[in-house]
């Protein structure tokens, strides 16, 4: 009966247990693998040992990438995808209590829109945006008031990358966030209004201890996210000006793919792109350690009527 | 009984005129089908495309005047966004060298072939095009057959071939009281060396100080072997042909980047420009005229101008005027870089005989010159400079005469990597992130890291 069971256990886990063969545990033999050769445009596995590695330690160019890396995942997760996006859980969760569901349906729906649109056509109209000429929206405005066209891109490199991403990653806390707050038993509230507690305290004394699973879910779940990113960041600035904006993934992507005439140095890019598993895989066990994830897997955290 | 043996007798006669249909028509026109990827990027130069189609259709016609039973389909594609996503998508298609994938023709820069044929991904064309020789290539101009050429074998027939030059915007120039002769005088000037690239600084200070643009100087915001020209103006090389290496030379790199992070320190050049949208560095230059000089044309913006910018070709004509990329210094000559563009037969094509009387046809005078006029490109055959329609183009002509002083981009399979370098030192040099030295360095470490120290440093 007992070895029937474990079959059982077995067979209903088969399909993840594959899922995760194909797409991940296989993958991530074959970028090691491949990460050891010189693999160019020709993709042959000719095996050169830690060279890669070893020129990794000689690139001048990594460290920089390295900070630009910690800046941009740090500063999206900081700004927009945490707080900006509590911020907005927050108001759309005052505003369904001031003015129904309904409108504060209609403000989250508005900020879920650039995760909506399509990366190309988000990527373009920032281009607009942000275009160094009188032609783009910011320059046009400046322009109006008499004022000099900016070059965005090359003054603001950092804050355009954090902004643009953080514009579309906000929503996914806001929509986590806002599912929580509305979970909170209402007597909570009610309890801390009738000790005289306002607004801010009854946010910072009831809501925000309440919410804290989803908030260090949020975080551990983004900054995997943006280890990997990217797409925005190639639309907007190309990484550049001079690797002002490139971070490890995009770096790991341009040795790959990048150039002019395409680098295809798909060898030195694997051996990139590992490191940053190994990364991802550090930060994991931190936030997993540090959040006390086991905790949260446990039991339901949230109270709900 | 009557309307049934009826119904009968037409339900026979009709299966047998569709079996009669179905095998006439299979024996009669067995269709080859040939397929094609085509660059532009820019969009008038859809005839790459476009020409091997028409080249079908008048294959078909003589195949139909001798009564042969068979036809051919050209299945031509044109991509029109950029580069690298062109070239990714024949690099994984010829990896994998499925017939059925990959294409019997490309039509690409000439630069791809020393790295597809390395790979085996192309055919040589040697004895594929030998009988069409004194009909048809005999006639091409002949310095375009060396670009096409690597290991001693031909790997492409040139599809077109264009000149680069600065663009100067004239109505600034008269505002700043030069006159009609002066300007047209310009181009001779920059020939002779006695305008050098010092003095279109000196002239971009005026303009600016005139308050007469934004931008004094633009350049292409993403990388290109445009960028090689600057190295020649300051006197330096970057490819040793008879030793098949590429050169590093030290005192003409440096020379070429400190003359950009010069512009970009004195406010000349935006310190962003390797970040700038080529659509903005368009409207800058031929639109609007917030830009004095457009230091790395090509004669094919005149194209695209007016397809991708309605502006009208008199408007052009009114606003700018152009030379070659002057001279940096004594040792250092004015120049300008072509990069022709050819077809290509694939290794794994099942048709490359044919894939190669397709391409002879699409070179026929008539079609290449649609082409050249469309997009903006010089002749590639010595006929067609005395074929009217090209010599009615008044700009064809006057570009044409920028072509004694063409240089090409190496002929060697890591020029893309030392392209790329070269343009990220630029967009470092100009955000001060790197002293024009450190560019140098940098430049070093990126091409050693692809070609080891097969290379020579000067």
């Amino acid at each position: 009966m007992k070895r029937r069971g474990y079959g059982m256990v077995f067979l209903l886990l088969l399909p993840a247990l594959l899922i995760i063969l194909a797409f991940y545990v296989v993958p991530a033999v074959l970028t090691g693998t491949m990460s050891l050769t010189n693999m160019d445009h020709r993709l042959s596995w000719n095996f050169v040992g830690l060279q890669n590695y070893k020129q990794m330690l000689q690139d001048t160019i990594l460290s920089r990438v390295f900070w630009n890396t910690i800046v941009y995942v740090f500063g999206t997760l900081l700004c927009f995808n945490v707080t900006f996006g509590l911020l907005l859980a927050l108001a759309t969760s005052y505003i369904a209590e001031r003015q129904g569901e309904r409108t504060s349906m209609f403000f989250r729906a508005l900020w879920l829109l650039p995760r909506f649109t399509p990366p190309i056509v988000y990527g373009v109209i920032w281009l607009w945006i942000l275009d160094p000429t009188r032609n783009g929206l910011l320059n046009g405005v400046l322009d109006f008031f008499g004022g000099k066209p900016v070059s965005w891109i090359s003054k603001y490199p950092v804050q355009v990358i954090v902004l643009t991403n953080g514009v579309i990653g906000a929503s996914f806390g806001m929509i986590l966030f806002y599912s929580a707050i509305t979970s909170i038993s209402k007597e909570y509230n009610w309890a801390a209004a009738v000790d005289g507690a306002g607004w801010l305290q009854r946010i910072r004394y009831v809501t925000l201890p309440l919410i804290r699973w989803p908030l260090m879910f949020v975080t551990a779940y983004q900054t995997l996210s943006l280890l990997t990113s990217y797409e925005y960041i190639l639309i907007i600035t190309g990484g550049g000006p001079f690797y002002r904006t490139t971070v490890w993934s995009l770096y790991a992507y341009n040795e790959a793919f990048g150039g002019y005439y395409a680098s295809y140095r798909f060898g030195y890019a694997t051996a990139l792109t590992l490191v940053l598993v190994v990364i991802s895989m550090v930060a994991s066990i931190i936030y997993w350690r540090v959040f006390r994830f086991r905790e949260m897997m446990s039991e339901p955290k949230i109270e709900v009527i | 009984m009557r309307t049934m043996k009826r119904v009968a007798f037409l339900a026979v006669l009709a299966a047998a005129v569709m079996l009669l249909a179905f095998s006439f028509g299979v024996a009669a026109k067995e269709t080859i089908t040939i397929r094609a990827w085509t660059v532009g990027p820019d969009t008038p130069a859809f005839h790459r495309a476009e020409n091997l189609v028409t080249a079908g259709e008048r294959l078909n016609q003589m195949l139909e005047a001798v009564g042969a039973d068979i036809r051919v389909e050209v299945d031509a594609d044109f991509w029109t966004d950029d580069w690298d996503s062109f070239r990714r998508r024949v690099i994984l298609a010829s990896e994998e060298g499925d017939p059925n994938v990959v294409p019997d023709i490309f039509v690409s820069s000439h630069l791809d072939i020393p790295v597809w044929a390395s790979s085996g991904w192309l055919e040589p064309l040697d004895e594929l095009i030998a009988p069409y020789w004194e009909s048809t290539y005999e006639d091409f101009f002949p310095h375009l057959w060396d670009s096409v050429t690597y290991n001693g074998k031909v790997w492409g027939v040139p599809q077109d071939i264009e000149v680069r030059m600065v663009f100067y915007r004239k109505d600034h120039l008269q505002a700043l009281g030069w006159t009609e002769e002066e300007i047209a005088d310009l181009a001779r000037r920059v020939e002779e060396k006695e305008f050098l690239l010092s003095d279109l600084v000196a002239l971009a200070r005026e303009m600016r100080d005139a308050g007469l643009v934004d931008y004094p100087i633009v350049h292409r915001p993403t990388s290109g072997p445009d960028f090689f020209q600057f190295v020649v103006a300051f006197g330096g090389d970057y490819y040793d042909a008879e030793a098949d290496k590429l050169v590093i030379d030290r005192a003409a790199l440096e020379a070429t980047l400190k003359f950009f992070a010069d512009n970009a320190n004195e406010g000349l050049t935006p310190d962003g420009m390797t970040t700038w949208p080529w659509p903005a560095v368009h409207r800058a230059i031929a639109i609007e005229g917030t830009a004095g000089m457009q230091i790395t044309g090509g004669m094919w913006f005149w194209a695209e101008w007016q397809r991708d910018f309605g502006i009208t070709e008199d408007e052009l004509w009114e606003n700018l005027t152009w030379t070659l990329i002057p001279a940096g210094n004594e040792q250092g000559r004015p120049n300008q870089l072509g990069h022709p563009l050819a077809y290509m037969v694939t290794a794994p094509s099942r048709h490359k005989e044919l894939a190669a009387l397709l391409i002879t046809l699409a070179s026929e005078v008539d079609l290449n010159t649609r082409h050249a006029l469309e997009a903006a490109k010089l002749a590639i055959r010595r006929s067609q400079t005395a074929f009217p329609r090209f010599t009615e183009s008044e700009y064809l002509a006057e570009a044409a005469k920028l072509v004694p002083h063409q240089i090409f981009s190496a002929a060697h399979a890591a020029f893309g990597r030392y392209t790329s370098a070269l343009h990220e030192a630029v967009g470092g040099v100009e955000t001060g992130a790197l002293t024009p030295a450190q560019g140098v360095d940098l430049i070093i470490q990126r091409v050693t890291q692809a070609v080891g120290d097969d290379v020579i440093i000067r």
